[in-house]
């Protein structure tokens, strides 16, 4: 799941980045608006999570235009203003959440992976696909009822598979989806992943569509 | 309270009005019982006169009374007021009456319920005449009897009219209190409905009203205050949580537990800054208490403001330099300083390598000007007005880099007034701004005097 920070304050960002990819988010940060815009038009995020009062663009101004472009990447506010009148406004602007400062990290991760799920769909943590049972909120995997040992790369590229059920999943977006912008990988990298995951799930659950990409079948 | 307020004004009323009717009744009695008498006595004296005029006297002492028949007919036929005369001689006996009898004296006062006039005839002769006046005090006391029934239908009237008019005066009055009632309940839109200008108390009600928009937009400014006071202190607490949360989620490395802290110290800080400006800002706002206030020599704390800040100046290598007169203010030293820092800190901070801040004085007559010219970033138009409010930041990204709160110039400001001075600032974006601030001064203390600075 791919999130992008959007906050100024470079030790809550830092605080944030570091909080999320233990979560096992993939985090990018933008310290200001502008850069903010420009990261949302080039990556497809899962998530955002956007602090209002960032210099160059405001948090209004990008929420504004992340919507009117069509995008549906749950947005959730991070900010310091808590006035009901903020919230309402940032809501009908199309927010998705809004959580004020200060906050517990546990409960914007949980947020994080409602928002994320509620976007792919399936707001219910629990996910069945065959014998495979996916409990989102605790990541873990059970195939007849027994665990499945999975990396956290295989794990969200699963997540990521089950979330967009029955669409095809190019190799391309599992890097955009898996990955943040700090880190190199190899597409080829995906295929391990998928070969791993298929030896442990079985071959029934990801398909493959030569040279296209992969599915999990609805 | 308003009911006695009512009645105590209408019992006013009605003494007044009662002393009033009760003079002008008895001057009408009193008037009209004068003049009554004034009529009986020019009627008494015409017949008295022409009885003395038919009086002739005949030889030894004798007299001979011929009256005229208008007189004649007065003593002998009229109803009601029974006129007599009665005629002594020179040496005091009786001549002639008529009414025998009557008991009449030749001298004293004439019996009551009657009037008399006595005059002197031919040969020494004395005629009195006169008429019972009982008809005329029956008229007095219906006189009187009317003017007490009008007088009492008057003040009956007025009383009530009076009530009516009180209430009517009265009734912005209770328009007050009840709008008052609400704001103090804390509806602080409330405001009396105001029906006209014209009465005093409707201008009392307009002066409230305006007292009651300052009131509340006091108590707003207050409000967005503490909101952007606990917004400021929410994000170095964000920082504090996510951080200890991280740190405390599971076991770290030594070196990951010493950036965590140092994150921290960095929160606490920016927190304590927060902090100690708040603190400062209501102190400033508190109005100096007359007694701490002393002689300033303020040239001499400018001096001392820019001699502090030349380190931080030749930092960024910009240049400070004050001209002017000197100048004394009345006033709290530290809090002068404090200001004038903040000001110049500013220009400073948001200057460019090579700038400058010119610092100029100028006295006229009881005031006295600073004027700090920076050749800074400039302010954006629509920003120059909102430079004093509190928290306000013209870039936040830029202001916390450098080290701002949004609270300074607000300080500054504050100060400056409380002192009975301004600051004002006009600015072109690229090219710098000026501040400029008024202070009002007095004058140079004695040199024996020891100058607080």
């Amino acid at each position: 799941m791919r999130v992008l920070v959007v906050e100024d304050e470079v030790d809550l960002a830092n605080a944030l980045n570091r909080v999320l990819t233990e979560a096992h988010f993939a985090v990018d940060v933008a310290n200001d608006g502008e850069v903010a815009q420009y990261m949302l038009r080039e990556v497809s995020y899962d998530a955002v999570v956007l602090d209002l009062m960032v210099p160059k663009r405001s948090g209004w101004a990008l929420l504004q235009d992340l919507r009117q472009s069509g995008s549906r990447t749950p947005v959730l506010i991070l900010t310091a203003r808590d006035a009901v009148d903020d919230r309402v406004k940032a809501l009908d602007l199309g927010a998705d959440d809004y959580l004020p400062k200060p906050f517990a990290i546990s409960e914007l991760v949980a947020r994080l992976r409602a928002l994320v799920r509620r976007s792919g769909g399936n707001p219910s943590p629990v996910v069945v696909v065959g014998d495979i049972t996916i409990d989102r909120a605790a990541r873990l995997v059970y195939r007849d009822s027994v665990p499945v040992e999975l990396t956290a790369r295989e794990y969200s590229i699963l997540e990521l598979m089950v979330r967009h059920r029955g669409t095809l999943v190019t190799r391309s977006a599992i890097c955009e989806h898996i990955y943040s912008e700090s880190s190199d990988v190899f597409s080829n990298v995906i295929d391990v992943h998928i070969a791993a995951l298929r030896r442990k799930l079985g071959p029934s659950v990801i398909h493959t569509r030569r040279g296209q990409g992969y599915i999990v079948n609805a | 309270m308003r009911e006695s307020l009512r009645l105590r004004l209408v019992l006013w009323y009605a003494l007044v009005l009662t002393l009033v009717v009760v003079l002008y009744g008895g001057a009408v009695v009193y008037q009209s019982w004068q003049a009554a008498m004034e009529g009986v006595d020019t009627e008494l004296q015409r017949y008295a006169r022409e009885v003395s005029k038919a009086l002739k006297p005949v030889d030894g002492g004798r007299y001979d009374l011929e009256l005229p028949t208008d007189a004649e007919a007065y003593f002998f036929r009229s109803e009601g007021a029974r006129p007599y005369y009665v005629i002594w001689s020179r040496t005091g006996e009786l001549v002639d009456r008529s009414a025998p009898d009557l008991h009449v004296g030749l001298k004293g006062t004439p019996a009551d319920g009657r009037r008399e006039v006595s005059v002197q005839a031919d040969g020494g002769a004395t005629v009195l005449v006169g008429r019972d006046i009982d008809d005329l005090r029956r008229e007095r006391w219906d006189l009187f009897w009317d003017v007490v029934l009008a007088g009492v239908l008057t003040l009956v009237v007025a009383i009530f009219g009076g009530w009516f008019v009180a209430g009517r005066a009265l009734a912005p009055i209770k328009r007050i209190s009840r709008t008052a009632r609400a704001m103090s309940a804390g509806d602080l839109s409330a405001r009396i409905a105001v029906e006209s200008t014209e009465s005093e108390l409707e201008q009392v009600a307009s002066t409230l009203n305006e007292a009651f928009d300052r009131l509340r937009l006091a108590v707003e400014q207050e409000r967005r205050f503490m909101a952007d006071a606990s917004h400021e202190l929410r994000t170095p607490i964000s920082v504090l949580r996510a951080e200890t949360e991280w740190a405390l989620d599971r076991e770290r490395s030594p070196q990951q537990y010493k950036d965590a802290l140092a994150v921290c110290r960095r929160a606490a800080h920016r927190m304590q800054d927060i902090a100690e400006r708040l603190l400062t800002l209501v102190r400033a706002e508190a109005a100096p208490d007359p007694e701490d206030l002393t002689p300033v020599a303020m040239r001499s704390l400018l001096d001392d403001v820019v001699k502090w800040l030349t380190p931080m100046a030749q930092e960024r290598d910009v240049r400070l330099t004050v001209t002017g007169d000197p100048f004394t203010v009345n006033g709290d030293a530290e809090q002068l300083r404090e200001a004038l820092n903040n000001v110049i800190a500013n220009g400073i901070l948001y200057n460019k390598p090579g700038g400058s801040v010119a610092i100029s004085t100028r006295r006229l007559g009881g005031t006295a000007r600073i004027e700090i010219v920076d050749t800074g970033v400039g302010i954006p138009a629509d920003a120059v007005t909102r430079i004093f409010e509190r928290f306000f930041r013209v870039d936040r990204a830029r202001s916390r880099d450098a080290g701002g709160s949004g609270l300074g110039l607000s300080i500054a400001r504050t100060i400056f007034v409380a002192h009975g001075g301004d600051i004002t600032c006009t600015s072109e974006l690229g090219v710098g701004s000026a501040f400029v601030i008024s202070l009002p001064t007095v004058p140079m203390p004695d040199s024996r005097l020891a100058v607080a600075d």
